[in-house]
């Protein structure tokens, strides 16, 4: 049975030009939410100069949103999506990560069955963002880490693969 | 392609673990490490051994000479190799006109094909070159370093080949010369060399003689009469009166013999060992001096560069070339695409990558190559991994603070 991903009681919607993507470190097992107020609880932080209707849709720990694979397995999910016009941003908040492996599975996964189940055609610019909670944070290079992401989400949506952005500020524009 | 096979030498020990020990010497070649994990003893080794082979293929060195009386080992004191020699050290070399090996104390040179041979310039351009510009007539100073005296001659010919203003590859500055002084220009300044920062002074001379080199093979201009002795130019003369004044010879076979001889001593390509390039540059302009370098190493057919580095940045902007390269293969006659990649990366600087190695010298002695993904330099390079350790010692520290609580 198709997945929608967008639950109305994990949506969360703002116009503020600036916000956060929060979400509670282990072992809570609650979604992500969006935060207009505290910047230090802040793992992603949101740029929206030119005040646009921005939605948040929550997707881990998300009831209602439990992806299957073929062999019936719990498919990996990302924490949750950003959309606004016809863009959509994947996002993995990590917590206090050591660099940033580790959450382009859940991105792939979450945008394999996103893709199967409500179909990316509807917009024209997708990416994904792994946003890391630490800071300070140094930067390390991620050519390769971006390249295979690109291959592989190509591979899934039998086209152009998406962007990994390694970076914690997600703008819209 | 040129090889280098180096084992229990210096701060080299096992060398490279795989390919049988060979370094391959490609059109850019890294090399990353420590101190004093061998990065530059691979390069001095490298160029050392390129300029004996050269020195074989233009008949001014015989091919046995360096076989007997330790003279392989007195030779490599010029690098201040000499003392790195071990009972058990073992050095190979293929070049595309000799192959040399050094083993049980013993050095060996066997001819190989020389069709594929181009006689290099080879210019090694040493850490310590910034003395040269922030010491006016430094060439007064005594006891430098032998490969700084020689670096010191071409930065000096070239300081005097500039002609108006150079652009630098760095902060949109320029260079002049007055009466042999370099200057720095800027949009609203000018001022010596010698007082100008770190980054322009240790910049400045490897730019310059690079630029001046490259270009000055890339048009066809001959800078082999500069490295010329007066005893070699004495015998050059000699040769070439042999050949023209023998009325024995055909026209035909003067001809192919000059031919012959000039092989030997015209100059066809450059090979540029650069000792960290990045030294006291911010990293806009580390990437500004990097794509100068690979533009020079693009002019010629058989140019070489061999860098040794310790900056994250110079693999991140390499990764930029190479993937431009690539990008610009696909766009075929797409002007639009190629035009778009000129922004971010200047086509004189895109390289193939079949065209770079990078190799990361451990603290035991151990070389490894570095693993690539679909051309590009991994991720997993160590220059990028300590930047993560930052991270993961960060987290330890915070870990730390939240056992306080």
């Amino acid at each position: 049975m198709p997945v929608n991903f967008f639950q109305p009681g994990c949506r969360h919607t703002t116009e503020i030009a600036r916000f956060g993507l929060c979400d509670d470190p282990q072992p809570a097992k609650s979604p992500a939410y969006l935060d207009e107020i505290d910047p230090d609880k802040w793992i992603a932080e949101v740029s929206n100069p030119g005040n646009r209707a921005v939605e948040f849709h929550a997707v881990d720990h998300c009831p209602g949103i439990d992806p299957r694979r073929t062999d019936g397995s719990a498919a990996q999910r990302c924490d949750g999506i950003l959309t606004w016009g016809r863009s959509i941003v994947f996002v993995e908040l990590k917590d206090r990560a050591r660099g940033f492996g580790g959450g382009q599975g859940q991105l792939l996964e979450t945008i394999r069955y996103f893709n199967a189940d409500q179909g990316l055609g509807g917009y024209d610019h997708v990416r994904a963002h792994v946003a890391n909670r630490q800071r300070p944070a140094a930067a390390i290079g991620g050519a390769q880490t971006i390249q295979t992401f690109r291959n592989e989400t190509a591979a899934i949506l039998g086209g152009k693969g998406v962007d990994l952005c390694l970076d914690r500020n997600i703008q819209v524009s | 392609m040129n090889k280098i096979r180096i084992r229990n030498f210096g701060p080299i020990r096992e060398g490279l673990e795989e390919n049988g020990g060979w370094i391959e010497l490609k059109k850019l070649t890294i090399l990353t490490g420590n101190q004093g994990s061998g990065k530059s003893t691979v390069a001095k080794l490298a160029s050392t051994l390129a300029w004996i082979e050269k020195r074989m293929v233009k008949g001014v060195m015989k091919p046995d000479w360096l076989n007997t009386h330790n003279r392989f080992v007195k030779h490599c004191s010029y690098h201040n190799l000499s003392g790195y020699f071990k009972k058990d050290t073992e050095i190979g070399f293929e070049g595309n006109a000799y192959r040399f090996t050094f083993k049980d104390g013993r050095f060996e040179s066997r001819p190989v094909s020389t069709n594929a041979y181009l006689l290099p310039k080879i210019m090694y351009v040493p850490a310590e070159r910034n003395f040269l510009a922030a010491v006016e007539q430094a060439q007064q100073a005594k006891y430098l370093p032998s490969p700084l005296v020689t670096f010191q001659d071409e930065y000096r010919r070239a300081l005097k080949s500039v002609k108006g203003t150079l652009g630098l590859p760095i902060t949109g500055a320029a260079l002049t010369v007055a009466n042999g002084v370099p200057y720095i220009k800027g949009e609203d300044y000018e001022i010596r060399l010698s007082q100008a920062s770190s980054g322009f002074q240790s910049t400045v001379p490897m730019f310059l003689v690079s630029h001046d080199l490259a270009n000055t093979i890339s048009k066809g201009a001959d800078p082999s009469m500069r490295e010329f002795s007066s005893a070699e130019m004495k015998k050059l003369r000699k040769d070439i009166e042999r050949i023209l004044l023998n009325d024995s010879l055909a026209e035909e076979v003067k001809q192919e013999s000059l031919r012959v001889l000039s092989s030997k001593i015209k100059i066809d390509c450059f090979v540029n060992v650069v000792e960290e390039p990045e030294q006291n540059l911010y990293p806009t302009s580390q990437r500004g001096m990097l794509n100068a370098l690979l533009n020079h190493v693009n002019m010629t057919d058989g140019n070489r560069l061999i860098i040794t580095t310790h900056s994250p940045y110079v693999i991140h902007y390499l990764t930029l070339a190479i993937k431009a390269k690539q990008i610009i293969a696909k766009a075929g006659q797409d002007s639009g695409i190629t035009d778009a990649v000129n922004e971010l990366v200047p086509l004189d600087s895109a390289i193939d990558a079949s065209d770079c190695a990078i190799y990361e010298l451990d603290d035991n002695g151990t070389i490894a190559a570095l693993e690539r993904y679909q051309g590009l330099p991994s991720d997993e390079n160590e220059l990028n991994n300590h930047l993560a350790v930052f991270n993961t010692l960060f987290s330890q520290l915070l870990d730390l603070e939240d056992r306080c609580r």
